[in-house]
């Protein structure tokens, strides 16, 4: 479904992700960690086509060359980000730009738009999955919203979308116990043959929740090791100083 | 080719002799005395040049000199008044008086109990000498040399006074529109409204300009007084001015409880000044008040605003936004003064700008003068550009580019809206911005 091929990208003269290969096939569900500042939030941007990077390198998503898509293309052909810090934009609500987002979504993929009360009726059910509350998705985007309603409402609206591909982006950082399993339910969900997702967290916990197939660290803008499961637990009980040991004895 | 300050200056100071002939027998010495004193106000100041710090920034003058040249510059005449019921708002329903470059062409028939309205050229000399108290009392004649030509000139505007405890279900809408005729024309508007104690007013004032290829000078002024508990919602509205030079006074005066919302949109003119000030001469009154200037091509929109607090315990706020595109220029200058008897005074105010061009432009300047201890207020200015991480936010939901850019700036240009009392105002606002920022609201 994704294949991430020596991908290489600078900014503002830093170069920051340093040839970062990676394969996800439909179905799998994989982890990302890795020590802050290591590169995992521009990886997931520059999935979803932040433009402000100059970038090498090869990315495919679902066969099509994922680098030369305008974010909006991407989106459509099923790539959801769920950001880290999810941007605050005063007068604009979730309802108000998800039915523009869901018809276009549909239109690129040849459906029906969905009028407003079968759109309402969505927004309902979805809003049951994530126990988010209607007068939220009303207001103001992430105006004054707590940390864990931030993250929330991300979840909220990858359920609307129902992307192919999901990257969640420490989506469970500044959760509670009881919406960090709310939102992992949110995620599993999704979890179906032909979807697949990545999930960038520096926590163990959600992986309980949300069990991936792969683990894998990122260190210095690379994937420097892959595992399964319990890759995600030694990391947890050794933290990262032998990873890094070792790379800086190979580099 | 332009003609030169001085040549304009003494072409309307040379008009003034023939113009008081006409009015002769139809004024009071107490009017008439007032336009000789603004005669010489303006004469001994002329048209504010470049040098002039409150015209800093908006060549006024200079456009006036490339526009109305000398002869045949004159005032509006109504002519033959064509239909005009396509130019006004559609299903926009109140008590609606129409003037048609510069003279009253149509007023609603029926007036709602409470509310009296005359024309300044009806009155007797005895309602002129009543009017005169309330009469340039408020605008500034000697240190303003377009309020100077008004105060000389007006011939026609409506005098309005909304009775004590009247409360009018409809609006009271005036239209201004003009259709520029055959040459450069202009016309002074005068307008005095008094809100009486414990009233409830909304008031739409709305410039046309049907020809946006020729010259119109519009230079108005208004005064405007809530008496105590007065509550008036003042709607101004320049969105069909394309082509106009505007040149708008006007002065509110506030006493004890009174509560205004005074809204400004203006979409875009040749060339617009607009001056509004408000005097807060009460305890416990509510001011709030809003602007919103979209501008393309290479209009240019200047609002200056003052907000004079005099006395104790008011609240102010005040938040104008504009949106400035291609080669347009936005002017802002906001003054509050707290004076020193205005203890806990409450007053905000912001202006805030996004530039989509680079060659668009914005002066703001902000001013706070606080003479009292015991206060609260703020200022602010922002000028920048579309977010481009609110963008990026939207585009990877599946917006494209245009639509996520148009839904920001919609959303950025719309917050004014909660103070129009009017739900079809509303509405037709809505349409207008969305339409000016190619925002599909579908
Ligand atoms: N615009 C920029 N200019 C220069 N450096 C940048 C810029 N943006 C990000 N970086 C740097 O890139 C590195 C990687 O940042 P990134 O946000 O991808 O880290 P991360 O792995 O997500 O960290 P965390 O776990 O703290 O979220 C950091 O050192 C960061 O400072
Ligand atoms: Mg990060």
């Amino acid at each position: 479904m994704l294949k991430v091929d020596n991908l290489i990208a600078s900014i503002g003269g830093n170069q920051i992700l340093n040839g970062v290969n990676l394969q996800v096939n439909a179905g799998e569900v994989h982890a990302i960690m890795g020590p802050n500042g290591s590169g995992k939030s521009t990886f997931a941007s520059i999935l979803a086509g932040r433009d402000s990077y100059i970038i090498s390198g090869k990315v495919s998503f679902l066969d099509k060359n994922l680098l030369e898509m305008p974010p909006e293309k991407r989106a459509r052909e099923g790539l959801f980000l769920a950001f880290q810090y999810p941007v605050e934009i005063p007068g604009v609500s979730t309802t108000n730009f998800l039915k523009t987002a869901v018809n276009k979504i549909r239109e690129y993929r040849g459906q029906d738009s969905l009028d407003a009360v079968t759109f309402l009726k969505l927004i309902r059910e979805k809003m049951k999955l994530v126990e988010i509350d209607e007068s939220l998705l009303s207001r103001s985007l992430n105006d004054g919203y707590s940390g864990g309603e931030k993250k929330r409402n991300e979840i909220f609206q990858m359920a609307i979308l129902e992307p192919r591909l999901a990257i969640l982006d420490e989506t469970d950082s500044g959760l509670d116990i009881d919406a960090l399993r709310i939102v992992a339910n949110g995620v599993n969900t999704l979890r179906k043959k032909d979807n697949a997702i990545i999930v960038v967290t520096h926590y163990q916990r959600l992986l309980d929740y949300i069990v991936p197939d792969f683990v894998h660290v990122l260190y210095n803008g690379r994937i420097v090791k892959s595992g399964t499961k319990e890759l995600a637990l030694e990391l947890e009980e050794r933290g990262y100083d032998w990873i890094k040991e070792n790379e800086n004895v190979i580099t | 080719m332009s003609i030169t300050e001085k040549e304009l200056r003494d072409h309307f100071t040379n008009k003034f002799g023939d113009f008081s002939k006409t009015l002769n027998g139809s004024q009071p010495a107490e009017i008439s005395n007032l336009r000789r004193e603004a005669i010489e106000a303006f004469a001994a100041q002329g048209f504010p040049l470049a040098k002039n710090e409150e015209y800093k920034y908006t060549p006024l003058t200079k456009v006036l000199l490339k526009s109305l040249k000398l002869d045949p510059v004159q005032p509006a005449e109504a002519g033959v008044i064509p239909p005009f019921n396509e130019h006004l708002i559609p299903e926009l329903d109140g008590h609606l008086l129409v003037y048609w470059n510069g003279k009253l062409a149509y007023r609603s028939e029926d007036t709602p109990k409470g509310l009296v309205i005359e024309q300044l050229d009806s009155l007797d000399h005895a309602r002129q000498r009543e009017v005169r108290k309330y009469l340039a009392t408020l605008t500034n004649y000697q240190s303003d040399a377009f309020a100077a030509l008004n105060t000389a000139f007006f011939k026609h505007g409506s005098l309005v006074k909304i009775a004590k405890d009247t409360t009018l279900d409809e609006p009271l809408i005036i239209y201004h529109l003009s259709d520029g005729q055959s040459g450069p024309t202009y016309t002074q508007t005068r307008h005095l409204l008094v809100a009486g104690e414990n009233s409830r007013a909304t008031l739409v004032e709305i410039n046309i300009n049907l020809k946006s290829n020729q010259s119109t000078f519009y230079n108005a002024v208004s005064e405007v007084f809530l008496e105590e508990g007065a509550q008036l919602y003042f709607h101004k509205i320049q969105s069909k001015c394309s082509g106009a030079i505007i040149v708008d006074n006007t002065h509110l005066h506030q006493e004890n409880n009174s509560q205004l919302h005074c809204t400004t949109v203006t979409t875009g003119g040749t060339i617009i000044r607009n001056n509004l000030n408000i005097t807060i001469n009460g305890e416990h009154c509510e001011s709030h008040i809003n602007g919103l200037y979209l501008i393309k091509g290479n209009d240019h929109v200047d609002n200056h605003t003052v907000v004079d607090h005099r006395i104790a315990n008011s609240y102010s706020n005040e938040l104008y936004k504009g949106i400035i595109d291609d080669s347009g220029t936005g002017v802002f200058n906001g003054k509050i003064f707290v004076q020193p008897d205005a203890q806990k005074t409450n007053a905000f105010q912001s202006n805030k700008n996004l530039l989509l061009s680079d060659k668009a432009s914005m002066n703001t300047k902000p001013q706070l003068e606080i003479w009292a201890d015991d206060v609260k207020c703020s200022h602010g200015a922002t000028t920048g550009q579309i977010d481009s991480d609110q963008v990026f936010y939207l585009r990877s939901r599946g917006l494209d580019k245009q639509q996520a850019k148009g839904l920001l700036l919609y959303a950025f240009a719309t917050e004014f809206l909660e103070h129009i009392s009017l739900p079809v105002l509303k509405d037709y606002l809505e349409k207008v911005i969305a339409d000016m920022l190619h925002y599909d609201k579908s």
